[in-house]
């Protein structure tokens, strides 16, 4: 059996790191120009911080619908389904709240300490996001309510990348787009190559992972993605109060829940990351919430403490099987 | 004793006189005059030209400087350049059939995934549900009778790992 070679690229986009996997090497720089290419086009659609971006032009005109592209279309409808799945937990219209909190810029360029007080953002609209209207090729944010796609927005780039390269690649990939992974699921990569299975490395935040590697999960990706939601990345001091970027749409203020991370998987990358955001979101209801539904996740408390679901835990695979064996393959 | 009066005609004698001594005194006084104005404008002129001469010298002297200025400000900006946004052309290459395979209906819909989780430390395996159809195992290929097998090889190093990290 051959080597399982893989071709990887890494790059920013969207604000974050992106890798790109390809199982042949061969395929890696043609995957590399598509998958940049998509990310261009999402960043151009649906980022909040470029005034060119037809996510701020729909903001600045409430209440008109505003055409826009394709992509945002399809953003704003995973992200109202994912409104709806959750119970409006996974809130598509905080925008106004996280810029009036100081997130109004990448956060790269954000500060991290600064005496400015917060903006009045004026009432938090629970429930705005029932408003938005979307259409084939036209959106409509309502008055008092401003697109913010950031619960949704990388997953969903990540779905995106994988099936575009799931029509143009001959072989398997996985995208990771800050984190949340989405691998192809082309039928011709499983007949070609057979059922191929990821590695993939879990931590809390990315400096996790170099600095404490035995805190990390390992994983086997088969098919779907897997995303990971975290209260102690992307922090910052604003009015002498610390933020950070998951907002509870009840109040507009940070979630203050018993987790500091939540990993899940998915039949999608969103599907995944729905569930996490929704988990830091719901608090001590969360594991209720996901047992109900049958989410395969790991939360981890305060302490460090992990709490897996039953879906997560279930041991449906053979366990004479060799896990260090090469990973190509139905033959384990 | 006092002074017989003068008569007409030592009057106008000495009218004339005052008047020729006054004339003169005057043209002497205009004289002066003009002498003293002449020195003094000429005073002047040359105090005016000095000043002006030194406006000059004040102004080429900031014109220099604010020369130098600028050509400082330009050696500045040949080191750090000026980051100018230029409107990028847009592109469509996301076609509207993968859009619409990546936010179908049911796209956010939470759960499935299929995954084999390795706890650190243990060899627990675990995998998500719903489950997935297990792959068919490929069939081992037969081996022909040797007598002394060959070692297995080496099993290959494993690909590195896709990273994912909260966010």
């Amino acid at each position: 059996m051959t080597a399982p070679d893989v071709g990887v690229s890494t790059w920013s986009a969207l604000g974050t790191t992106v890798e790109l996997h390809v199982a042949d090497p061969a395929e890696l720089a043609r995957a590399t120009t598509r998958a940049r290419d998509v990310l261009d086009e999402v960043d151009a659609s649906c980022s909040r911080f470029r005034a060119d971006s037809d996510l701020v032009r729909a903001n600045r005109r409430p209440g008109r619908w505003t055409p826009v592209s394709p992509v945002l279309v399809g953003a704003v409808r995973i992200a109202l389904e994912a409104a709806h799945e959750t119970a409006g937990r996974v809130d598509p219209s905080l925008g106004e709240a996280m810029e009036a909190a100081g997130y109004d810029r990448t956060f790269d360029l954000l500060s991290r300490a600064t005496d400015l007080p917060t903006a009045l953002p004026g009432v938090v609209r629970p429930g705005a996001w029932r408003e938005i209207g979307v259409r084939p090729d036209a959106v409509l944010v309502p008055h008092g309510a401003r697109l913010d796609l950031g619960a949704t927005g990388k997953a969903y780039a990540a779905d995106l990348v994988a099936a575009d390269l799931a029509t143009t690649l001959g072989a398997p990939a996985a995208i990771s787009v800050g984190g949340d992974v989405r691998v192809t699921d082309a039928p011709h990569h499983t007949s070609l190559h057979g059922r191929y299975r990821w590695p993939v490395v879990v931590g809390e935040t990315r400096t996790d992972l170099a600095d404490h590697p035995d805190d990390t999960v390992s994983l086997l990706l088969e098919s779907g993605g897997v995303a990971t939601s975290t209260v102690r990345a992307r922090r910052w001091m604003r009015g002498g109060r610390e933020w950070h970027h998951v907002l509870d749409p009840a109040n507009g203020l940070p979630v203050a829940g018993p987790w500091r991370s939540v990993t899940a998987l998915g039949h999608t990358c969103t599907a995944a990351n729905t569930a996490t955001t929704a988990a830091l979101v719901l608090g001590d209801a969360a594991p209720a919430w996901l047992e109900q539904r049958g989410v395969a996740a790991l939360l981890v408390d305060e302490q460090g403490e992990r709490h897996p679901t039953s879906a997560w835990r279930a041991s449906a695979e053979d366990d004479s099987a060799d896990l260090a064996a090469p990973r190509r393959g139905g033959g384990r | 004793m006092p002074r017989p009066p003068l008569t007409t005609r030592h009057r106008d004698r000495y009218r004339a006189l005052v008047v020729l001594i006054t004339g003169a005194a005057a043209a002497c006084s205009v004289a002066a005059v003009g002498a003293a104005s002449g020195a003094a404008a000429h005073a002047s002129e040359q105090k005016q030209a000095a000043k002006e001469a030194r406006a000059a010298a004040a102004r080429a002297a900031y014109d220099r400087a604010v020369r130098a200025q600028q050509l400082a400000a330009q050696a500045q900006a040949a080191l750090t350049p000026r980051v100018i946004v230029k409107q990028r052309p847009a592109r469509t290459v996301v076609t509207t059939k993968v859009v619409h395979v990546a936010a179908a209906p049911g796209t956010a819909r939470v759960g499935g995934g299929t995954a084999v989780v390795q706890q650190r430390g243990t060899r627990t395996t675990v995998q998500s549900a719903p489950q997935a159809a297990a792959a068919p195992r490929a069939a081992a290929a037969p081996r022909a009778a040797t007598p002394a097998p060959a070692p297995a090889p080496a099993p290959p190093p494993p690909p590195p790992p896709v990273v994912t990290a909260g966010s």
